[in-house]
């Protein structure tokens, strides 16, 4: 457990600063982090940072970026075909997006992990039928069920959120409930059982730590597949209807330019490929640390 | 093993309730009636027993459901089949060569790989794949699932089949046709297959290789080819294919998205076209089908994954 | 080694994939939308008349290629009476109708099938009169039903046309796409099995090409030649219609061979396709028309001043750079240059924000009220972009201080919107189906045309349709023309309408397609084109 070599009386460190101590030691993913604190940052405080309004229409259509012949410096990637400034409406998209999936990813987590605690530490008939209906949505599959919850509640950016939650959810509550169960059934939960700990006791310092690096790759995977969902019914025209900017819709308004201009099909599909990115190679960092921890 | 079988049976009959319930409501929505006032139990025995029929309804155009949701899935999972097809061909070896070299250069080249595939967003690589022809100057079609000079008669649903069986007419020139047009969406939705692949078979064969009798067998002297093939192989097989059970869902969804964007006919096109033309029995009719088949699917898969690895008998549910 | 595998068998797939540009008797045309029907008399809609008006029917007159005079199609002559109330048309013998597996003719074309065709439209008791009429519009009955009392068989190849007044509009009438021969024997073999419906959908005319069969799911028609033509018989055998919505696919398909002939490619590539040697442009001035309409029963919207200042908010220039390029010419006045009835006085269309600022604040305008852009997702023919066109009218009115709102609907939603009266402003786009001023006025300015048929602005004054009314009836052509002035000048100054271009019709083809013939207001024209090996 001692990481300082030089001065071994040094104090123990709780797991926290623990695992923090092994992930800094990881230089990639340090830098993703960074990364996506900045992008995290770009979604609250999007409003501050526009480099132009998004209205703003200037007289130049359809300019390049920046650094390409044609370019000018004021519109840093460009113009799009109505002369609105590329960056501000990527920021914006980012905003949508990236701000929408955050959201969606802590609603899903939350809301997953009481249901799927409560079913695993529960028995008989409720759990199972909790148990079958899950297994019934888990085999229809998320862009469908997108699909129909939108066909339901008719098209806008809150109820895309709403279907792809309701898409995700039952597979994080799927995922918790087994590892939750798989915990149950070790011994060091039945020796709290019998020491008279409440369920939520045993929650929270028996079962819980335990698991903590299959939730973290977890939400990583609920939060990549929100990321790539969003952006899908975006691009189909389900999500926002065109008049947001989210990512996917960005690309879908401008497949017509694609030849003339094809970097506004191409800077928004980039952003949504780092903002997974980044977000993969951090938490992947953390889940390496979270082992190397438990391990040593 | 009966007792497994049953089992298996018992929640997949479990499991088609639910869907049929789900199927029924949406059904019921789309045709505007609402639950309350009606005794719907009866209702939606008259609904299953129109579906076990198989009258499925029509829709708006007077086509008929059944009929026409089967012909766009068969054409969706000809295209998962084809891509799957190229995706192990291409990721098993290169899954294996990182899981046996953990660490080493090019395990770390072949796992970027796998984690840029992975983050990709899928439709936006397909929009940029119906650039390449007219930017590299190759004739490789980008739209639609097959010339409309060819007429082949539907009797499968899968073109490639249906395009061999209509050889009388076209000889082998609509069959390449179709291979042409499922090229470039089969290489989009192949290259998040590999993708996976890689990320699974690397995986599972890192679990095996730490296990204790692998490093038995390798104490004994056994070559690694032999010891691949014959030992980590063996072993690690299983848990793919379990994971890629799993992914099944995603693939397909993938696939309607990849559809979409290169105006394929199949799963995907046609419930959009549905949605966007009000016709919402088409909804019920994709979650029996497509649902129906990955439930199905699943279940086949389990009962041999049961057959090749024993330790699988015990669970008891879809996980 | 798997690798090289999967490269051999690309190379191989490569080399057995061949392009239907290699063909030379088969045509494919990729057009924008799949047609309502088979049958330009009942569906009015570009789409339609592309795929029947020339390929599966005759008319009994049609213009000639400079559109100024009329040649005979399957009347060989005509006279008009002294008197000018009735035309006697002589048919030409020996035309065979359309041979298909659902239907096989027993006799010649006669002048019974003319009745018949004319009779769906004159008589309200004839069986067919009400079928199929859902997506009908009002021009099924006016102008021709108000203009032609009866047709009467002299004998089997002598028809006569009695007009209630004197008209000259009549052969015009006869050359526009409702104009079309069907056959009466099909009609009463598709009555005598109970399915009167098919005729619209199962088409038999006497056309140049046959209808062989169509797919509404995947935008696919399917025509053959039509052997027992009377006329030029047409030199491709397979004429393919292949509905392809998206505007840079078909541009990428025609550059690949997929297509032969498209339709509207993207306008911002025109200039490119332009300066392409293997791409032939055909660029066709129309009377097809981008408009915004006011909706002049909503509040605020009853005030013309309101309306005319919303017009001065505008940037045409812009939108006519930003949308149209080079494939739509702006325009001040609803009707196009070309047209006989144009008024040269015009007043035209300014730009000027603070005139329009002025003028709304003397007219009270609420600000602080957001107005409704409706307009539709799918674009159309009209408008290469009806939500980017939305977008800019939205930066206009933001800077001067008008907030509003774009809602962009499906097909389905955005009827039912319409119906319902509830918008402040559409944006939308009208065809002309004949050239006559009556029939782009009528279902805009008339109080009987409703929103669907075109008058979104729910306009209905006095004083226009009585002059709508009387120019149709006027027999002296100066006078007519007089009224339709008139018209104009009303238009301008009331502004239930904001004109934004005027579209040209734009179809590209490949080097080795020649022979295209697009009339701006019946169609394209298959019969004549050829298709040669690509060198």
């Amino acid at each position: 457990m001692l990481i300082n070599y030089e001065f071994n009386e040094d104090k123990i460190q709780s797991p926290l600063q623990y695992t923090w101590s092994i992930f800094k030691r990881n230089n990639i993913a340090i830098a993703a982090m960074w990364v996506a604190i900045i992008l995290v940052m770009i979604v609250i405080f999007a409003g501050y940072i526009l480099p132009n309004t998004p209205t703003t229409q200037v007289k130049q259509l359809l300019l390049p970026p920046y650094w390409i012949d044609g370019g000018v410096s004021d519109h840093f990637l460009g113009t799009d075909d109505l002369g609105r400034d590329t960056l501000t409406r990527l920021i914006q998209g980012i905003q949508l997006t990236l701000g929408g999936a955050l959201l969606l990813t802590l609603i899903v987590s939350i809301l997953g992990t009481i249901i799927g605690a409560t079913a695993a530490l529960t028995k008989g008939l409720k759990a199972s039928i909790l148990h079958h209906f899950l297994d019934a949505l888990l085999i229809i599959p998320t862009l469908l069920s997108a699909l129909i919850l939108i066909a339901i509640f008719g098209p806008s950016y809150e109820n895309c959120l709403i279907a792809v939650s309701l898409s995700l959810l039952p597979q994080f509550i799927r995922a918790i409930y087994i590892n939750i169960e798989n915990e149950l059934n070790k011994q060091y939960i039945i020796a709290l059982r019998l020491d008279g700990a409440a369920n939520i006791r045993l929650l929270r310092f028996g079962i819980f730590p335990n698991i903590l690096e299959s939730m973290v790759s977890l939400l990583n995977r609920i939060f990549s597949l929100a990321i790539l969902e969003i952006s899908t019914l975006g691009f189909l025209g389900f999500g926002t209807q065109f008049w947001d900017v989210e990512l996917g819709a960005l690309i879908a308004s401008s497949i017509g330019l694609i030849f003339s201009s094809p970097w506004l099909v191409l800077f928004p599909g980039i952003a949504i490929f780092i903002i997974v990115l980044v977000f993969n190679v951090f938490t992947e960092g953390l889940r390496h640390a979270v082992i190397e921890g438990e391990d040593e | 093993m009966l007792n497994y079988i049953s089992r298996r049976l018992n929640l997949l009959l479990i499991n088609a309730f639910i869907l049929t319930i789900i199927a029924f409501l949406l059904a019921q929505w789309s045709n505007g009636q609402s639950l309350t006032d009606t005794n719907y139990i009866i209702d939606y025995v008259k609904y299953i027993s129109a579906i076990l029929q198989g009258d499925w309804g029509s829709s708006i155009d007077n086509r008929l459901i059944l009929q026409q949701g089967l012909t766009a899935f068969a054409s969706t999972l000809e295209l998962c089949i084809i891509s799957f097809i190229t995706a192990a061909l291409i990721a098993i070896p290169l899954g294996i060569f990182a899981g046996f070299y953990p660490n080493h250069f090019l395990d770390y080249c072949i796992m970027t790989i796998a984690l840029i595939g992975l983050a990709i967003p899928i439709f936006w690589l397909a929009v940029i794949t119906t650039m390449l022809p007219r930017l590299t100057g190759i004739t490789l079609p980008i739209d639609g699932g097959i010339s409309p000079i060819f007429e082949v008669p539907v009797v499968s649903g899968f073109m490639l089949i249906d395009t061999l069986l209509a050889e009388d007419l076209y000889q082998l020139n609509a069959f390449y046709d179709r291979l042409a047009h499922l090229f470039l969406p089969s290489i989009v939705l192949s290259f998040f297959l590999i993708a996976e692949i890689i990320r699974l078979t690397r995986r599972s064969i890192t679990t095996v290789m730490k296990s204790n009798y692998i490093k038995a067998a390798y104490a004994n002297g056994l070559s690694k080819t032999r010891l691949v093939l014959h030992h980590v192989l063996k072993n690690a097989l299983p848990s793919i294919i379990h994971q890629l059970r799993l992914q099944l869902s995603t693939i397909i969804s993938f696939a309607m998205v990849i559809e979409i964007v290169f105006s394929l006919p199949g799963a995907g096109v046609w419930l959009l076209n549905s949605i966007k033309e009000e016709d919402y029995l088409a909804l019920p009719a994709a979650v029996l089908i497509i649902s129906g088949f990955i439930l199905l699917f699943s279940i086949f898969i389990d009962i041999f994954l049961m057959i090749i690895s024993p330790l699988k008998r015990k669970s008891l549910y879809v996980d | 080694m798997r690798f090289l595998f999967t490269i051999a068998m690309t190379l191989l797939l490569y080399g057995c994939y061949k392009n239907e540009s290699v063909i030379t008797d088969t045509l494919i045309y990729c057009s924008e939308a799949y047609p309502q029907s088979f049958n330009s008399q009942i569906s009015h809609d570009i789409s339609t008349l592309d795929a029947t008006t020339h390929q599966l029917y005759n008319r009994l007159v049609k213009f000639d290629a400079s559109g100024e005079s009329f040649i005979p199609d399957l009347a060989t002559h005509w006279q008009q009476s002294d008197d000018k109330l009735s035309f006697t048309f002589f048919l030409r013998k020996n035309v065979n109708f359309q041979h298909t597996d659902y239907f096989t003719p027993t006799r010649f074309f006669n002048a019974d099938d003319v009745i018949f065709s004319f009779q769906r439209m004159l008589e309200i008791n004839t069986p067919y009169n009400s079928i199929n009429r859902a997506g009908d519009s009002y021009f099924y009955n006016h102008p021709f039903t108000n203009l032609v009392a009866d047709v009467i068989k002299i004998d089997d190849y002598t028809v006569k046309f009695i007009l209630n007044e004197p008209d000259v509009t009549l052969l015009a009438n006869l050359a526009a796409h409702y104009g079309v021969i069907i056959s009466k024997q099909y009609g009463e073999k598709l009555l005598s099995i109970g399915h009167p419906e098919k005729i619209d959908y199962y088409p038999i005319g006497t056309g140049p090409y046959q209808f062989k069969n169509a797919n509404k799911r995947t935008g696919i028609i399917r025509y053959n030649a039509h052997p027992q033509y009377w006329g030029v018989r047409p030199s491709i055998k397979n004429l393919i219609f292949e509905v392809t919505t998206n505007k840079t696919k078909r541009h990428s398909k025609l550059l690949s061979g997929e297509c032969d002939i498209i339709t509207y490619p993207e306008p911002s590539q025109l200039d490119k396709m332009a300066a392409n040697p293997k791409i032939k442009l055909h660029r066709t001035a129309t009377d097809n028309l981008a408009l915004w309409s006011f909706n002049t029963v909503a509040a605020q919207f009853n005030n013309k001043n309101i309306r005319q200042a919303f017009s001065y908010a505008i940037d045409q220039k812009t939108i006519i750079e930003a949308i149209f390029f080079q494939s739509g010419n702006a325009t001040s006045s609803l009707l196009a240059e070309q047209s006989w009835a144009y008024n040269p006085k015009r007043i035209t269309l300014q730009y000027n924000p603070q005139l329009a600022l002025e003028m709304l604040k003397n007219n009270n305008f609420d600000f602080n009220k957001t107005i409704t852009i409706l307009t539709s997702i799918e674009n159309s023919v009209f408008n290469p972009n009806f939500h980017k066109t939305a977008e800019l009218i939205q930066i206009n009115l933001f800077d001067i201080g008008i907030k509003s709102e774009i809602i962009s609907l499906l097909p389905a939603a955005l009827e039912k919107r319409l119906a319902s009266g509830h918008y402040d402003t559409y944006l939308t786009g009208i065809n002309m189906p004949m050239n006559d001023p009556d029939s782009l006025f009528r279902p805009l300015l008339s109080c009987d045309a409703t929103v669907a048929e075109g008058n979104s602005s729910q306009w209905c004054s006095k004083r226009v349709q009585t002059l709508l009314d009387s120019a149709l009836l006027e027999s002296n052509f100066i006078k007519r023309i007089m009224s339709y002035y008139k018209l104009q000048e009303i238009t301008q100054q009331d502004r239930p309408y904001y004109p934004i271009a005027h579209v040209l019709r734009v179809d590209a083809s490949n080097q080795n397609i020649s022979g295209l013939r697009v009339d701006p207001l019946t169609g394209i024209d298959f019969q004549y084109i050829r298709k040669t090996e690509v060198n």
